[in-house]
């Protein structure tokens, strides 16, 4: 049953911020519903961490190990975005509309309802609309300040991924024939499990190919990646700590869905489909990194990075790398949005986002400076946070898997994109200030929505929890076979 | 991207996603109808959006040759 009012919080909670009542009216419901909506979905993560499969309704809408990790994580990012808009948008509309921030939080509940949709649904062909929709509800997000430089990004955005699930939705309908000659089973991802020793292994690789290509776009894997810096930097820093930490997961994760019904013929060679996308995401994301000239893409790129790590990881193929991939998917998600959080409020005090203009960060606004350094230092995988230490697993597990070129490459790009997130952000937060004309308060909400969601990103790297590893255990075996 | 005008771009998108569900709908008949019903929704969606960006783009930049939309590149 709390699943249905997951999927029912937002959709009344956008119905309810168009209300035109007080302009504090719409930030303050969708708090307090993304809240619920994140205590719920604990509750769903704490009974799938004993490998029980919630069920609300039959072969449409459940949620097994890895569904409840995406959701805990879209719901975690949920809340913690909408506290850090209230401060931002406010701060951040020109003309102080009250309809403007009412359409702002009408969309980003849509599309959290799209987000959380993606991992409750279990029927394939209805995934594939809710990816569909996370892009159609968060184009206006991406298009909010309506600037030229954000219509182009949210065009590009529109028009790619739209190409993408143009290509993904032939896969679904590939795979669904495979599984309607094959016999009874229903079209979800556990039926898809049982039926795929019956479907025709030419058939499941071309779905393969079509639904890799069209998600792929989604998630920003290489050759489709285009779109995703120019969104992901011109987007207001809430809905991009939505889109980088965790929209992509959330498509990838439908991605992964299909890693175990590949396995079941050897021949598809899906282990070297992931590894080979994912290093090259990798690579062209640690090149891309070490020459971004604006802080908000260097995050951006930091996320293809991650994307990149994670396929790569999932195509290593043992328990212990799906392990580190899983934990990856967590750190990466709360790491990241942690990140454009720091860099929101590094943009309200400049104004500017390239990074030669920011300078001595450390005297002007500490809170800022603090914040990008433990969001710098967490991303690029120091080690006392958690991507270091998936990182390590999954480098690890390679290694004992043999796979010696695939785990070289990727240590090497991770330490390319190690330097090249952390010099620039040494240079803006140390240095000598430069004068800024503008001094900007920051609201209570900010700091609250920063400390909310700092704990996690320095729990984790010491500390699992463990319902938590119960968790990320049930979710990595639902990956293996 | 051969094209640089919005609207035959739009065009093409939805033509596209036209031909992907055509081409699913026969190798695949019997899809359940809720699915089909959202997928039409969907593209309804794909349209109304897109439609509305390209009057967003038009009025803030005062063409609609998206093609020209070249500030946001790596140097």
């Amino acid at each position: 049953m709390e699943l249905i009012y997951i999927l029912l919080i937002p959709a009344v909670l956008a119905g309810l911020s168009l209300i035109p009542a007080h302009r504090k009216f719409a930030p303050l419901v969708t708090v307090l519903g993304t809240l619920s909506i994140f205590i719920l979905s604990l509750n769903i993560a704490f009974r799938a961490a004993v490998g029980m499969e919630v069920i609300a309704v039959k072969n449409w809408i459940s949620c097994d190990g890895l569904s409840a990790l995406v959701l805990l994580l879209v719901a975690f990012v949920g809340f913690t975005a909408a506290l850090f808009s209230i401060g931002y948008i406010e701060k951040n509309i020109e003309e102080k509309s009250p309809k403007k921030i009412r359409h702002y939080y009408a969309q980003y509940n849509l599309f959290l309802l799209s987000m959380l949709a993606v991992p409750i649904i279990s029927h394939v062909a209805l995934v594939w609309i809710a990816v569909e929709l996370t892009t159609l509800m968060s184009v206006f997000l991406v298009s909010f300040k309506s600037t030229p430089e954000a219509l182009e990004a949210s065009w590009k955005y529109v028009v790619l991924t739209c190409m993408g699930a143009a290509f993904a939705l032939l896969g679904i309908l590939i795979l669904y024939w495979g599984v309607s000659i094959s016999g009874q089973e229903k079209f979800t991802w556990a039926g898809l499990i049982v039926a795929s020793a019956n479907i025709p292994p030419a058939l499941l690789k071309t779905a393969f190919v079509f639904i890799l290509i069209g998600f792929g776009a989604k998630v920003g894997l290489v050759p489709l990646h285009t779109w995703l810096p120019d969104a992901h930097s011109q987007a207001p820093s809430p809905v991009c700590a939505l889109l980088s930490g965790i929209e992509t997961t959330t498509i990838l994760y439908a991605i992964l869905r299909l890693l175990p019904v590949l396995k079941i013929h050897p021949s598809i060679g899906v282990e070297t489909w992931f590894i080979v996308f994912g290093i090259i995401s990798v690579g062209v994301a640690a090149f891309l990194i070490v020459q971004a000239k604006d802080y908000k893409r260097l995050f951006a790129f930091s996320t293809i990075e991650h994307m990149g790590i994670i396929m790569v990881a999932n195509g290593l193929g043992d328990y212990a790398s799906h392990y580190g991939a899983t934990f990856q998917m967590v750190s990466h998600a709360i790491i990241k949005s942690f990140c454009f959080f720091a860099a929101g409020i590094a943009l309200l005090f400049v104004g500017r986002q390239d990074i030669a203009s920011v300078r001595g960060l450390i005297r002007t606004s500490p809170v800022a400076a603090i914040a990008l350094i433990i969001g710098g230092l967490a991303i690029a995988g120091a080690p006392p946070f958690a991507v270091f230490l998936s990182e390590i697993m999954i480098l690890k597990s390679g290694l004992v898997s043999g796979q010696y070129i695939a785990t070289g490459l990727l240590a090497l790009f991770i330490i390319i994109a190690f330097c090249g997130i952390l010099f620039p952000i040494n240079r803006m937060v140390f240095g000598k200030p430069k004068e800024y004309s503008e001094k900007t308060n920051l609201s209570v909400t900010n700091i609250f929505a920063l400390v909310i969601a700092v704990i996690p990103v320095i729990l984790l790297g010491f500390y699992i929890p463990e319902p938590l590893h119960e968790l990320l255990r049930q979710a990595a075996a639902s990956l293996g076979r | 991207m051969v094209r640089r005008e919005a609207v035959p771009q739009v065009i093409g998108i939805l033509s596209m996603e036209n031909g992907a569900f055509f081409a699913g709908i026969s190798i695949a008949p019997e899809l359940p109808l809720i699915a089909e019903l959202t997928a039409a929704f969907d593209v309804l969606i794909i349209a109304i959006v897109m439609g509305i960006l390209t009057r967003k783009i038009h009025e803030r930049v005062g063409t609609t040759e998206v093609g020209r939309l070249t500030s946001l590149r790596e140097e």
